[in-house]
C-alpha cells in the first residue's frame, strides 16, 4: 500500500522539509500499527502488509531549502518541484527521488540507497561519501563531485568542476561534459567513464581501453539515467593504484 | 592617603568550604559533586553524564560479549557514556549486547566514513572524529598514533558549520554533538571547533590507553597542557563548550584532578585497561589480554566490573568533599 502525501513547501516552518525522525518515527510508524491493529495481532499476512507501507511524498514550491529529505528511508516515491538547497538528501535510503529543479552543495551526501534523478544543475560536492544508490544530473555540477565516494554510481549529462573524484574509493561516475582541473586526483579505486575533454588529469589516473564488461555497464548505467546513448564515444579512467 | 588604607586588608574566612573539606559528618557535598554533569545544545538537546566519566571501550577495543554483558550493566547503572562506532552490531562481538544497554549512547562518526542515519537514531550525542586511522585493522590500530584531519569532503570552515547544522537537524535537534581531536595545535583545532558551533570538545591525550606492553610510556600529549590550552581558548571565545579528556589516568585520584583542572568529564579506559586481577588469577590477565580472547570466564569479567565500582565509588568521595577551587 502507499499512501500519497502532497507538502506545500511554503506552509512548512523551519527549514526541515522531511527528515528521518518527524516522519518515519510518527506517520510511518502509525500507518504500520493501525495496520497491525485492523487486522488482528502478529499474523504473518498483515506484517507483510505492514512492511510493504511506504509514503509518496510531493513536495511544491520548494525554493532552495537545506536539507530538505535528509536521512529519509523507506519511501516509494519522492518528488520535489523547485529548487534544493544544500546538503538534500543527506543519508537517504530504500526510494526513489526526483527534484524538477537545481540541487545546493552536497547534494546526495552519504547516500545509503536508491535511485535519484535531478533535472537541473547541482552545486559542490555531489554525492560525497556516497555509500550505495544511483543518482543522474541532468545539467552541470561543481568542483569535487564524487569527492571520497565509496560505491555509488552517479551519471551526470553536462560538466563537471575541479577536482573531480577526489580520494574515490570505489564506484561509477560517468561524465557526459568536460572536467576541471586535476581530475582524479587522490583517487583510490573506482571507474570514470569522461565523454568530453580535462583540464589537466592527475597521476593517479590513467585511462584504459574499454571492454566488452565496461561496454555493458556504461549502457545498464544510461539506461538508469534515462539517456539515450550506447556510451561508445567515452573513455575510460581507473586509479593506478586500484589491483 | 588615610591609615585606614595602609592596614591589610583581611581575606574573609571560608568557614563553609573548611568545613566541608574536614567533616565528613556534614551533609553539604562539594560543589563539583554538585556540579550540573549535563551537556546541552542550543537547541534543547542533552546528554547527562551522572558520573563525570564516559569511555571509549566499545569503540576501541571491541570486547567480547562476556565483558560486554558483565560491563554494560555497570556503566549504564553509574551513568557513564559509551562512544560506540557508528557501524557495530556483528554478533559474534559483545558490542551490541554493550550499546543496547546503554542509555548514554555517543555515536562516533569516523572522517571518512559516510553518514548513516539509522546509526543516529536513539543516540544521545554524536562525535565527530577529527583523526583519522592509519590502518584499517582494529587490531593494528592499537599500536598506531592517530593522526589529526578534517573530514574527507570538508574544505572549508562554512562548510563544516554546515555539515554540523546538517547532522543535527538529520537527528531533529534530538543529539548534543561533539568532535574529538588529539595533539597537534589545540588552540586552533578548538578555536575552529567553537567557531562551527560544537557542543562539547573530545580532547584525546592518549589514544590507546596504555593496552601494549609499553603502557604509560606511549604518551602522545600531555594532557595538563592540552586541558590548559583549549580552556584558555574557551574562555577567550566565552564560549560555555564543555571539554571531555581522555588521558591515561589509572587511578580515581588522577581522574579527579582532570575533573579539578576544568574538564566535564574524563574517561575511565586507562583506569579499566590497567586493573591487575586479585590473586588467583594471573596477573597476566588484564583487561587487554582479556580482549585477546585467552580468558573468558565470568570470574575474570566479574573483577573488571568489581574495578570500576570501586573506582567510581573512590571519585565520587573525593568529588564530594572537595571543593573546586
Amino acid at each position: 500500500m502507499v499512501s500519497f502525501r502532497c507538502v506545500r513547501a511554503s506552509n512548512l516552518t523551519g527549514p526541515v522539509l522531511v527528515s528521518l525522525r518527524t516522519l518515519k518515527a510518527i506517520d510511518l510508524h502509525r500507518t504500520i500499527q493501525s495496520h497491525l491493529n485492523s487486522d488482528g495481532a502478529n499474523s504473518s499476512s498483515s506484517k507483510s502488509e505492514a512492511e510493504d507501507a511506504k509514503f509518496a511524498i510531493r513536495i511544491e514550491d520548494a525554493a532552495g531549502q537545506d536539507f530538505v529529505g535528509s536521512g529519509l528511508r523507506f519511501l516509494s516515491n519522492m518528488e520535489v518541484i523547485g529548487d534544493v538547497g544544500d546538503f538534500a538528501l543527506m543519508s537517504f535510503g530504500e526510494g526513489e527521488c526526483k527534484i524538477e529543479g537545481n540541487a545546493g552543495h552536497f547534494f546526495c551526501h552519504s547516500l545509503h540507497s536508491g535511485l535519484v534523478i535531478l533535472r537541473g544543475h547541482a552545486g559542490d560536492s555531489l554525492c560525497a561519501l556516497g555509500a550505495s544508490g544511483f543518482v543522474a544530473v541532468y545539467g552541470n555540477v561543481g568542483h569535487r563531485v564524487a569527492v571520497g565516494m565509496q560505491g555509488s554510481e552517479l551519471v551526470i549529462r553536462g560538466s563537471v568542476g575541479d577536482y573531480a573524484c577526489l580520494g574515490m574509493r570505489s564506484g561509477s561516475v560517468v561524465i557526459g561534459g568536460n572536467a576541471g582541473k586535476d581530475f582524479g586526483q587522490g583517487m583510490v579505486a573506482g571507474t570514470i567513464f569522461l565523454r568530453g575533454d580535462a583540464e589537466s588529469i592527475s597521476q593517479d589516473v590513467e585511462e584504459n581501453r574499454m571492454r566488452e564488461p565496461d561496454r555493458l555497464k556504461i549502457g545498464l548505467l544510461m539506461i538508469k539515467a534515462g539517456i539515450k546513448s550506447t556510451g561508445k564515444e567515452f573513455r575510460m579512467f581507473r586509479s593506478i593504484h586500484s589491483e | 592617603m588615610r591609615p585606614e588604607d595602609c592596614e591589610p586588608t583581611m581575606t574573609p574566612f571560608r568557614c563553609d568550604a573548611l568545613s566541608v573539606r574536614m567533616d565528613p559528618l556534614i551533609s553539604t557535598k562539594g560543589s563539583l559533586a554538585t556540579l550540573d554533569r549535563t551537556l546541552g545544545s542550543a537547541l534543547g538537546a542533552k546528554l547527562t553524564l551522572k558520573s563525570g566519566c564516559f569511555t571509549r571501550l566499545p569503540t576501541d577495543s571491541n570486547p567480547t560479549a562476556e565483558i560486554a554483558e558483565t560491563l554494560g550493566p555497570e556503566l549504564d547503572r553509574t551513568g557513564c557514556g559509551v562512544v560506540v562506532p557508528a557501524k557495530f552490531g556483528e554478533p559474534s562481538t559483545g558490542l551490541e549486547h554493550m550499546v543496547r544497554r546503554s542509555s548514554n549512547r555517543i555515536v562516533a562518526l569516523q572522517p571518512e566514513l559516510p553518514i548513516d542515519a539509522n546509526a543516529l537514531l536513539s543516540a544521545s550525542a554524536v562525535e565527530l572524529q577529527f583523526f583519522g586511522s592509519p590502518f584499517r585493522s582494529l587490531q593494528a590500530n592499537r599500536l598506531a598514533r592517530w593522526i589529526p584531519r578534517m573530514p574527507t569532503e570538508i574544505s572549508s570552515r562554512g562548510e563544516m558549520r554546515k555539515k554540523i547544522d546538517a547532522i543535527r537537524m538529520l537527528t531533529a535537534n534530538e543529539c548534543v554533538i561533539g568532535a574529538s581531536i588529539v595533539p597537534g595545535s589545540i588552540q586552533d583545532d578548538v578555536r575552529l571547533l567553537l567557531d562551527c558551533g560544537i557542543d562539547y570538545i573530545h580532547l584525546m591525550a592518549d589514544a590507546q590507553y596504555a593496552f601494549t606492553a609499553s603502557e604509560g610510556n606511549r604518551r602522545l600529549g600531555n594532557p595538563d597542557i592540552m586541558l590548559h590550552q583549549a580552556l584558555a581558548v574557551i574562555q577567550d571565545a566565552n564560549s560555555s563548550t564543555k571539554l571531555l579528556l581522555s588521558a591515561n589516568a589509572t587511578t580515581a585520584e588522577q581522574l579527579y584532578a582532570f575533573i579539578d583542572q576544568g574538564a566535564f568529564a574524563v574517561s575511565i579506559d586507562a583506569y579499566v585497561a590497567c586493573r591487575i586481577p586479585p590473586a588467583p588469577a594471573p596477573s597476566t590477565d588484564r583487561y587487554a589480554s582479556v580482549l585477546s580472547y585467552r580468558t573468558k570466564s565470568a570470574t575474570t569479567n566479574q573483577w573488571i566490573a568489581e574495578s570500576i565500582n570501586k573506582m567510581f565509588e573512590e571519585l565520587d568521595d573525593l568529588l564530594a568533599y572537595t571543593t573546586a577551587r
